[in-house]
C-alpha cells in the first residue's frame, strides 16, 4: 500500500503544493483507502486544533475582537434600526408632512425590509485572490464594491470576507499592496466587509527571512483554504478572482 | 373466455408499469447544475471554460446538465465579437448552454471608451455577473473557474 509522507500530507491538507506534488497526492489517495483515510484523518485534527486554539486565544494579534464580534454586533445594528423603523413608523402612522426619515415611500420600505430580513438570512460570500496580478487586484476589489454596494442599496445583510493566500497575500501587505488606500476606504465604508491574511502563507514567508507587515484593516485566518473551505460547507457562497 | 380477454390485458398493465418505473427512476436522476465563471481575456481559458461545458454535456448527456457561463471583468471579451473564442457561442448556445455577459463591466468598458459594445448572438445580459454567480450558487449550481 502506497502512503504519504507526514510532511508531504500536512503540507497537502494546508494546499501549499506544488500542482504536481498535489497530482501525485491525490493519484495515491486514489489508489490507497488507507492514504485518503490519513489525509481525512489530518484534516479533522487541524481543524479541532485550530478550533481549539480560537477558543482559548482572544489575542488581538491573531483573532481582533473586532472579527469575533462582527456577527453579533451587526445583527444587533441590523434588529435595532429595523425596530427603529417599525416603532416610528407604528407611531407616525399617518405620516406628518414633510419630515424625512418618515417620508411614506421610507416607511413602507422599511416595513418591506424588516419583512425580507426576517424571511431571508444574510447573505454570505467569500472573495478568494491567490496571485499577485495587478489587473486581478484590481477586479477584485471592483466586485467587492459593487457586491457590497447592491446589497447597501437594496437593505439586505450582507457578510463578505475576502480571503487571500500565496501570492494573493501581496495585496494585503504594507508596501506591496498598490491598493492600501482602496482597501482602506472600503474599510471604512462598510462595516461588513472583513479582510483576511493566510496565515500559512505568512509562515512561509517569515521562514524565508521576509518581513511580513499587514495592512491596519487586515486579520489573519489559519489556513485561507481551510477557512474557505469550512465557510463553503457553512452556505457561503464563493467566488475566485 | 375470460382469460382470454384478461390475459392481454394483463400484460399491457405490465408494460405500462414497466414504462412508469423507468421513466420515474429515470426522472430520479438528479439533473446537476454548474456555472462557469469567466473573468480573465485570456482567449485559451475562454475556450478551456466552453470545452468543460461540451464535455460535461456530452459526459452526462444534454438533458442532465444545466450549464451556466458567466463573464465579466476583462472575460466579458469572450462574448464580444472581437475575441476568436465568441464565434462558438451561437452554436453552443443552441444546444442550451446559457451565456451571461455582466452588464456592470459592459457599462463600464462602453463609458471607458466612448463607443457601444456588441455581444454576439445567444448571449443574455444580467445586471451583474458575480451577483448573478452568487444567485446561481444559491440555486444549488456547482462553481467552476478554469
Amino acid at each position: 500500500m502506497k502512503s504519504i509522507p507526514d510532511q508531504q500530507l500536512d503540507a497537502f491538507v494546508d494546499d501549499q503544493l506544488s500542482q504536481a506534488d498535489r497530482a501525485n497526492i491525490l493519484d495515491t489517495m486514489e489508489s490507497s483507502a488507507g492514504a485518503s483515510s490519513k489525509v481525512a484523518e489530518t484534516r479533522r485534527l487541524k481543524d479541532l486544533l485550530r478550533l481549539a486554539y480560537q477558543d482559548e486565544r482572544p489575542n488581538p494579534a491573531q483573532v481582533r475582537s473586532r472579527y469575533r464580534k462582527f456577527t453579533s454586533h451587526a445583527i444587533a445594528a441590523v434588529f435595532g434600526a429595523l425596530s427603529m423603523l417599525v416603532l416610528l413608523e407604528v407611531m407616525y402612522a399617518p405620516p406628518p408632512d414633510s419630515s424625512p426619515q418618515l417620508h411614506p415611500q421610507a416607511g413602507a420600505a422599511s416595513v418591506n425590509n424588516l419583512l425580507a430580513a426576517g424571511s431571508r438570512q444574510p447573505e454570505q460570500v467569500l472573495f478568494h485572490l491567490s496571485s499577485d496580478d495587478q489587473r486581478s487586484a484590481q477586479l477584485l476589489l471592483d466586485q467587492v464594491e459593487l457586491v457590497a454596494s447592491h446589497y447597501a442599496q437594496t437593505n439586505r445583510e450582507l457578510r463578505l470576507i475576502v480571503i487571500t493566500n500565496n501570492l494573493g497575500l501581496r495585496l494585503f501587505q504594507v508596501g506591496q499592496s498598490e491598493q492600501a488606500d482602496r482597501i482602506g476606504q472600503l474599510y471604512r465604508k462598510y462595516d461588513n466587509i472583513v479582510f483576511a491574511a493566510c496565515g500559512t502563507t505568512m509562515g512561509k514567508q517569515a521562514a524565508a527571512g521576509e518581513k511580513v507587515e499587514l495592512l491596519p484593516e487586515v486579520i489573519v485566518v489559519d489556513s485561507g483554504v481551510a477557512e474557505l473551505t469550512r465557510r463553503q460547507q457553512k452556505g457561503w457562497k464563493y467566488i475566485r478572482i | 373466455m375470460n382469460t382470454k380477454i384478461v390475459k392481454p390485458i394483463l400484460g399491457q398493465i405490465m408494460i405500462l408499469m414497466l414504462l412508469l418505473t423507468g421513466s420515474s427512476a429515470f426522472a430520479a436522476e438528479e439533473v446537476h447544475k454548474l456555472v462557469i465563471q469567466v473573468s480573465t481575456d485570456d482567449v485559451r481559458t475562454q475556450n478551456i471554460a466552453m470545452n468543460n461545458a461540451v464535455n460535461l454535456q456530452k459526459a452526462l448527456g444534454q438533458d442532465n446538465i444545466i450549464i451556466e457561463i458567466v463573464a465579466y471583468g476583462p472575460g466579458l471579451s469572450m462574448m464580444t465579437p472581437k475575441s476568436p473564442a465568441s464565434k462558438r457561442i451561437p452554436s453552443l448556445a443552441m444546444q442550451d448552454i446559457t451565456f451571461s455577459a455582466c452588464g456592470n463591466t459592459k457599462a463600464k468598458m462602453e463609458a471607458k471608451s466612448g463607443k457601444k459594445i456588441e455581444l454576439v448572438e445567444g448571449v443574455q445580459m444580467v445586471p451583474a455577473g458575480v451577483l448573478r454567480i452568487m444567485e446561481l450558487q444559491e440555486q444549488g449550481y456547482a462553481y467552476v473557474r478554469p
